[in-house]
């Protein structure tokens, strides 16, 4: 199904059920409507992919920064429980 | 000249917060147990204050917040001082924290066995405990941090690392979850409703555990388990790449309790999703304990501290290889409502959060009391019981988890339930159950055996009460080429910064759009506001627990449609304050109660459950045809709940007395039809029930015409 059809399909649903009054037809595409939903939300999209950027940087952050940690530093760090 | 400086740590406040622990532990323990009981002899449902519904949140209390919260602060108490060489910042402040930790406990105990409750699981303390919860949080938090500003050592170890999360975690879950309006001092409505509130809750439910139950444990084994086995952490590296990366990924985790559940798919997949990802992290961690005994092995045989602390690490790595898959959707389908979630908790109550509390304490209490422990065989043997009692408790419930999922499941080859009956597969379990009950006994004696080790290893020393100890000051100064290094530890406040985002994100990109997308849950127009008389017994539903036993929420299984009815839709619930979905179905679920049976079964089932369900393990209500039904707060509720945005008409208020005595009579009337003919039914707590159950999800069900 081409693109046009997609969003035509999905339009076309989406106006069916706001004008339902019989709820149990209207939730039988529960699915379907939260996305639909959401796609609705300008920037949405921003969230999940920011969210990405955040996770994967903080990652590299730790990581990087650990392994460039000098070895006597971690190990003086490792050894402070045992000096009381 | 010399610039060393003399201190002394504070022993006596950890000494403290351990007896707290030990206290708290056999209480939480033994109620456990009675529960456990409960299950199999019902009588045992003292009613009205020491019936099932009421015990189970002071069960689950009592073992997270005062059991190992004490534990918490036992262990931090003792390794801040010694990581960052000097003395806890205030002793006023640590002895205000202490008694206030410990009054926010005694209420607890007084208010959850009375009924009054918020119904969210880990959080049905009512609002003014929540206050007091948060007034003492913040007077441990200007402890810990005045420590850590006043410190002499100028690098901050990883426990403290998780120290800090901790606080600043638990801060934002409790005050976010207790966003409430009160209606009375014992009653609130939660400013979220329905879909919203479950995600909040499990948001929170979930973090509890994470940031609880999980964090400060962490931050305890990476000072106690090198203390024990004295030699230092297996990588020092690991344990800063376990903690940013469990706290990140922790936070995300909470959908994963509302799988299949009328929570927006997305949310679902996301918790999904970092639940599996947590497995990474949590078994570095795992690895890193026990690597940390790398040649050490032999002391382990020898050493009661190390095989608990052994155990406890173990049961951690279980339990979070098993959160992960319980949170994979197929394995989800079997496992929730069950057993299965019962045995997985215990797996880490027991053994990850008990057993390190033991090990710690055995190795803690006789360098403060400056003696050896009384009696090694005896801690071994309070390790064997522990550990048999861990197994026979979580293999029958692992086991009772699948065989109820499985006959929940079942259909015969002409297409009906093959256990149509619900209570046939409470039947089958009720053995496991039994030895259930034999687990938790073990484990609750080896309990007693370490106190009375504790006692009289206390006994035979001399208390340290005040620890001396010399360090030279912290040297402040920026060493070139060190500046990243210590931008992040040698800067607590940054620390607690960075962590606050981190955590923030989480929960800003699950909560913000279901709270502010309106169209997120959407409204079905059938859907009404409860009558004042069914919000009565929908209170009256909440005081006693009900919901430790029954869900309200029918998933999108045919096993499910078939038992219940149709499936839950997220905008049947936008008047619910609090929800009500459960988390274990002991019972069946009721979202699809209403009209279901009539009002005289209902009114027999509550005097007497085994006269109209032979075998059932439900607790009698006999006491609900007595109780005199209190309307008096019912316009306060009513405004309340407009404020909040149930659509009650104007000056509603004013008649919902009225309103509740005319639907009240109706009840009666219609008992009274069915041979029920107590005078003076109509004024009693039991027609506001009936009223509730009956309209339970009515509203979406076609009304013939």
């Amino acid at each position: 199904m081409s693109n046009l059809d997609t969003q035509k399909l999905r339009h076309s649903k989406t106006q069916a059920l706001k004008h339902s009054d019989t709820h149990t037809l209207k939730y039988s595409n529960t699915h379907f409507m939260y996305k639909y939903l959401l796609e609705s939300v300008e920037g949405i999209q921003w969230f999940a992919i920011v969210t990405l950027l955040l996770f994967f940087g903080t990652f590299c952050l730790a990581i990087i920064r650990t392994v460039l940690t000098k070895k006597k530093q971690i190990q003086y760090m490792a050894n402070l429980p045992l000096e009381d | 000249m010399s610039n060393i400086q003399q201190f002394q740590y504070d022993n006596k406040i950890v000494r403290a917060f351990g007896v707290a622990s030990f206290v708290f532990g056999v209480v939480g323990m033994l109620v456990g147990l009675i529960l456990a009981l409960q299950l199999i002899y019902p009588a045992l449902n003292l009613g009205p204050w020491l019936t099932f519904g009421r015990l189970r949140p002071l069960h689950t209390n009592a073992v997270i917040f005062a059991f190992v919260g004490n534990g918490i602060f036992m262990g931090v108490y003792y390794s801040l001082q010694r990581l960052l060489k000097a003395r806890m910042w205030s002793n006023t402040l640590s002895w205000v924290h202490f008694w206030g930790w410990q009054i926010v406990i005694l209420c607890a105990a007084v208010s959850l066995p009375m009924g009054f409750t918020t119904s969210g699981e880990y959080s049905e303390l009512i609002w003014p405990i929540d206050i007091l919860i948060t007034l003492v949080w913040v007077i441990f938090g200007v402890n810990m941090f005045g420590t850590i500003l006043t410190r002499r050592e100028n690098h901050i170890y990883v426990a403290i690392w998780f120290y800090i999360a901790t606080w600043v975690t638990v801060a934002v879950l409790h005050i976010v979850r207790s966003l409430e309006v009160p209606v009375s001092w014992t009653e609130s409505y939660p400013l979220f409703s329905g879909v919203q509130e479950a995600l909040v809750q499990w948001w929170y439910g979930h973090n509890a555990v994470a940031f609880f139950l999980t964090t400060p444990y962490l931050g305890m084994m990476y000072y106690f388990l090198p203390k024990a086995a004295n030699r230092p952490v297996y990588s020092y590296k690991l344990s800063i790449i376990h903690f940013w990366a469990l706290i990140f990924i922790y936070i995300w985790a909470g959908p994963h309790h509302l799988l299949y559940s009328s929570l927006p798919d997305w949310v679902q997949s996301l918790g999904t999703v970092f639940s599996i990802m947590l497995i990474a992290p949590s078994w570095g961690g795992m690895l890193n304990g026990l690597l940390t005994l790398r040649g050490a092995w032999d002391r382990v045989r020898q050493d009661p501290v190390l095989k608990f602390m052994v155990v406890a690490v173990t049961a951690y790595g279980m339990a979070t290889f098993e959160g992960p898959m319980l949170s994979i959707k197929s394995v989800n389908a079997i496992s929730h409502f069950t057993d299965w979630t019962i045995a997985h908790v215990h797996v880490g109550a027991l053994g990850w959060n008990g057993f390190l509390t033991f090990g710690v304490l055995y190795w803690l209490w006789p360098r403060m009391y400056r003696t050896t422990l009384y009696s090694t065989p005896l801690a071994n043997m309070h390790f064997w019981l522990g550990t048999l009692g861990i197994i026979v408790y979580a293999v029958p419930l692992y086991w009772a988890g699948w065989t109820q999922a499985l006959m929940w499941k079942e259909f015969t080859p002409e297409g009906t339930l093959a256990w149509g009956n619900f209570l046939d597969t409470v039947t089958q379990i009720l053995p496991m159950y039994a030895m259930r009950a034999v687990g938790g006994t073990l484990f609750f004696v080896g309990t007693l055996l370490g106190v009375y080790n504790l006692i009289k290893t206390g006994q035979q020393g001399t208390f340290l009460a005040n620890e001396p100890a010399e360090s030279t000051p912290r040297e402040i100064h920026a060493v070139p080429g060190e500046y990243w290094h210590k931008w992040i530890e040698g800067r607590p406040m940054q620390m607690l910064l960075w962590a606050t985002i981190l955590i923030a994100i989480g929960g800003i990109v699950q909560i913000l759009p279901m709270v502010f997308i309106d169209n997120q849950v959407p409204k079905i127009t059938s859907v009404k506001p409860y009558t004042p008389l069914e919000l009565t017994g929908r209170d009256i539903y909440i005081r006693e627990g009900c919901v430790g036993c029954h869900s309200q929420m029918v998933r999108p299984f045919r096993s499910e449609t078939e038992r219940y009815g149709e499936y839950s839709k997220s905008g049947e619930y936008i008047y619910d304050r609090p929800f009500l979905w459960g988390s274990k179905r002991t019972g069946p679920d009721l979202w699809r109660e209403g009209g279901k049976y009539p009002d005289s079964w209902h009114f027999n089932h509550m005097i007497e459950p085994t006269s109209m369900s032979p075998g059932s393990i439900m607790p009698a209500y006999p006491a609900l045809a007595d109780y005199k039904l209190d309307l008096s707060d019912l316009p306060a509720k009513i405004n309340t709940l407009r404020k909040l945005g149930t659509p009650y008409p104007r000056d509603f208020e004013k008649y919902a007395i009225a309103n509740a005595q005319e639907q009240a009579q109706a009840v009666a009337k219609s008992l009274a039809s069915q041979g029920v003919k107590d005078t003076g039914i109509e004024e009693k707590e039991i027609v506001a029930i009936i009223a509730y159950l009956q309209r339970l999800g009515t509203d979406i069900k076609v009304k013939p015409q």
